[in-house]
């Protein structure tokens, strides 16, 4: 495949011994027309075409439904917002742009979409996201499947570039073969430490279909607070969120859900047990476990009472109007950082213990999610923390395992030998921060690769994705934007794409892939060092 | 004096040996009615009165000019934005809150200023900011000047305290007598790597005044762009700025300096000279020196050319522009992080320091500084980082030097046994970013703490303030607030006021604090963990 990536800006600054010579201008000046995650395969020619919303012509050829309408819709909308941001920008002094010299080959006419199976509803794990997209005159997209529609007019919305007096829009005449590395390519939001409003969760999902990424990882509830609004138990958020109103109820969820299938992105839902529960005993005290010190002084509520019948009672109606609202068929149930001391010092357990021969304290934790996972729905399949295997819990096989912890080499490969499959977010935790530019430490990691060669017992495609981790103990509606973008879109591309790349080329594509998510309302910061964005 | 805060709600979690004990709701909880910078003295007593805006009086009892009314106005309208934003989350199930209970002292009447001095039309270096507020049915203000007036209506605002309904704002009786720490209370915001918009500098102005900051040094122009507009030299701006739109106009400036100096802010502009000046050279190549490498080939533009007369004669013409438009006494001119090994590497240097008998390539930069500081106005002082007092170059007395390296006790001691005034900003870099809050590292810093009682040939009393920087290479309009507030706030509680607090405390004020600055529209960020603001 013939590639040409034609870099117009020279190097922003390098050093030479002793001096320190600094260049005027961005550091990494914007890449023009580059697709962020690189695909898989890409041509890039000469000759361009030009961009006028009123010759082109978009034709549903094959099948279509309304998420493949709205997203062309959209798609539309987002070039001619492009040209209108760009207007105050228009260089009116300069020569016009010689429109008839060698390599101008006219107007784009046409984008046929070629459809060549029904659409799916909901967006499902391992649904096909592979395209090909030719871009001529009379320009192709095909694919077998709606979500891959959907990357594949991403790409083509990425591929326009401004002309150099910014009052036009080009597109390079090329192809693209495309088709993601790893199925599960996630970003976690937390919303209780922190509430974040549906107008955020919303243009997140958006920022997230622009660096192709297919799962929101809702953690909806945790110790601090209880946004869910169950209708079955409406108690759990009137008493345990923040106040009343930061909720989400039914239909916010219901909003979210259709949101993010149409922009071909899962939602689901992380209901933690049996540790980080304690808003849920604001209403409901009895699920929980009495916390004793040594001088057997009530301390506190700890982790979900395993021993109690009513907590599986409980959970067994939670978990059916959960899993009623969300479509997924996989559900994330937790199961991290249980406090395992705090059964340990309930005398109650003390005497479990003695009377079923309990050799451990982890088995609280193994009999908790023997008797939970049952209650999930028929063909559900959950995933779990880390912890969860780590304690010898016994799992089904089509159990997903999520590894967060440090030592990660070592833990994906005991799961990998227990022939689970995992998603990896140790290395993606966006709440860590470091001065300066520090996506480049979320890129470098590749999840596959630490453990590729090390055994040869495993399947590494068992590691079928991973999540960048926004954990929001300092992050709220203020600054969770620019705190999540454009960092997450590292991982969306390690988890998209292979191949590597140079690292200027790849610091020059995320500068123009910042400005363009700014150009879409998601206030990404700037991802590397100086520079600018026209019109954000 | 007599003090009581009271606390009404508890600890959000804590620790026990073994046991992790999470407790629901925000990890600190705000309080309410805290003046944030800590005022000097106050005392808070138990009757409350109500805030009717029907019924309190604001009387300008003695001096009066637009900065006061304005001031005035601002205040009042930030009482009814907080009944306002307030409420959607009024409690109206809960009983009203009893009026007629012992505590309560009935609406807040008037308030009554007394200015016993004049209005100076701009604030300066050592204004008086000093204030007495009584809180009563009939409250008082009182300053010998409008600076003291403008803190002590901030902290009017501070006081104020929504009910436990949130259908009121309440003010309990009490008194506060305070003034400024520091002279210098400054926040530094690099316009250079990225460009700041009207809209944000002017909403971080807001900010500075509602934590008592009296200086916004514009550190205006750097190496990658020059955004300042100049009358006399159009070019350096047309050419060296990302954009031709990506400017500062003078209008812009005098905005700028009016919003300023209604709020009691200095606006001290930096021309960063002689590094740093890379972008000067899009327009003026011939301001700068030639660099070379050790093979004697040109490697690009350093520093501006100190032996060449036109660098002087350009200079002057730049600093009477920038000094007729900026009404502040003192300019900063930079010298930091000068590329010596530039001079040094270029030919006509090495003639120049045979001819002349220099003995250290720095000779340069005290030739530079010698022949520029006296192109500035008369009256002027100058402000320089702190290589400009390392590296020798002679200064005049009431020269102000920035203290911004590491090792900072042994420098701050160098400086002040020359007898020279120093501003402190090592600690305070905001661009420096560690996980989770980390203000508390800001906070800890006092610069007079730090070399107290270590020499007895020096006056502390000369760190006459600091300054939180905001370099902007990762910053820019869409992460600036959040990443500037509320850990700004630390430096200035710092600066402003000394006696120590518990941090529990500390935590809580900040808390509401931040929740205040978003009410008023600043986007800071949450400061320390979970938690919540309502109708942000």
């Amino acid at each position: 495949m013939f590639r040409l990536f034609v870099y117009l800006n020279i190097l922003g600054a390098f050093l030479v011994t002793g001096l320190h010579i600094v260049e005027p201008g961005p550091e990494y000046p914007a890449s023009k027309g580059a697709i962020w995650p690189r695909p898989q395969m890409q041509s890039i020619e000469i000759p361009y075409y030009k961009f006028d919303s009123d010759i082109l012509e978009i034709k549903v050829m094959d099948h279509d439904c309304p998420i493949l309408s709205n997203a062309v819709q959209r798609s539309l909308a987002v070039l001619r917002d492009m040209l209108r941001i760009a207007s105050p920008y228009v260089n009116r002094n300069a020569p016009q742009q010689v429109l008839d010299d060698d390599t101008y080959d006219g107007p784009l006419k046409s984008l046929s979409i070629y459809l060549t199976s029904p659409c799916e509803e909901y967006p499902h794990f391992g649904m096909i996201e592979s395209y090909n997209l030719t871009i001529a005159a009379d320009s192709t997209l095909r694919s077998s499947s709606i979500w891959g529609i959907l990357r594949g007019l991403e790409s083509w919305t990425h591929l326009f570039h401004l002309s150099d007096n910014r009052d036009q829009l080009h597109i390079n005449k090329g192809e693209v073969h495309d088709f993601p590395r790893y199925p599960h390519r996630g970003l976690l939001v937390d919303t209780s430490r922190h509430y974040i409003s549906m107008s955020n969760i919303l243009l997140i999902l958006d920022a997230m279909a622009m660096n192709k990424m297919n799962v929101f990882h809702w953690h909806i509830v945790d110790d601090q607070s209880f946004p869910y609004q169950s209708e079955r138990f409406p108690d759990l958020s009137r008493l345990g969120a923040y106040h009343e109103t930061l909720i989400y109820t039914k239909k916010d969820i219901q909003t979210v859900i259709d949101y993010a299938r149409n922009r071909g992105i899962r939602v689901i839902p992380e209901f933690d047990v049996p540790g980080h529960t304690r808003s849920w005993g604001v209403a409901k005290p009895e699920l929980l476990t009495h916390c004793y010190n040594e001088y057997a002084v009530d301390m506190g509520l700890g982790p979900m009472n395993p021993i109690k019948d009513s907590t599986y009672t409980f959970l067994r109606e939670l978990f059916h109007e959960v899993q009623a609202l969300f479509p997924d068929r996989y559900i994330h149930i937790g199961g991290d950082e249980v406090d395992l001391d705090c059964w340990e010092s309930n005398p109650e357990f003390q005497r479990y213990i003695q009377e079923h021969n309990l050799t451990s304290v982890a088995d609280f934790h193994a009999l908790f999610m023997r008797n939970t996972i049952p209650l999930l729905s028929e063909n559900s399949r959950p995933i779990v923390w880390q912890e969860v295997f780590d304690e010898g819990v016994p799992l089904p096989k089509d159990t997903i395992v999520q590894v967060w912890k440090g030592n990660e080499v070592y833990e994906m490969l005991n799961i990998l030998r227990a022939s689970h499959q995992l998603i990896y977010s140790s290395g993606w935790y966006l709440d860590h921060l470091k001065t300066g530019g520090d996506w480049t430490e979320f890129f470098n990691k590749d999840p596959r690769d630490m453990v590729s060669g090390l055994s040869k017992d495993i399947n590494v495609d068992n590691i079928v994705g991973g999540e960048a981790c926004m954990w929001t103990e300092v992050v709220n509606d203020m600054n969770i934007m620019s705190r999540v973008w454009p960092r997450a879109s590292a991982v969306a591309e390690r988890l998209w794409g292979h191949e590597s790349q140079a690292a200027y080329q790849v610091y020059s594509r995320l500068e123009e892939h910042t400005c363009r998510m700014n150009a879409r309302g998601i206030r990404a910061q700037p991802p590397s060092g100086p520079g600018f964005c026209l019109g954000a």
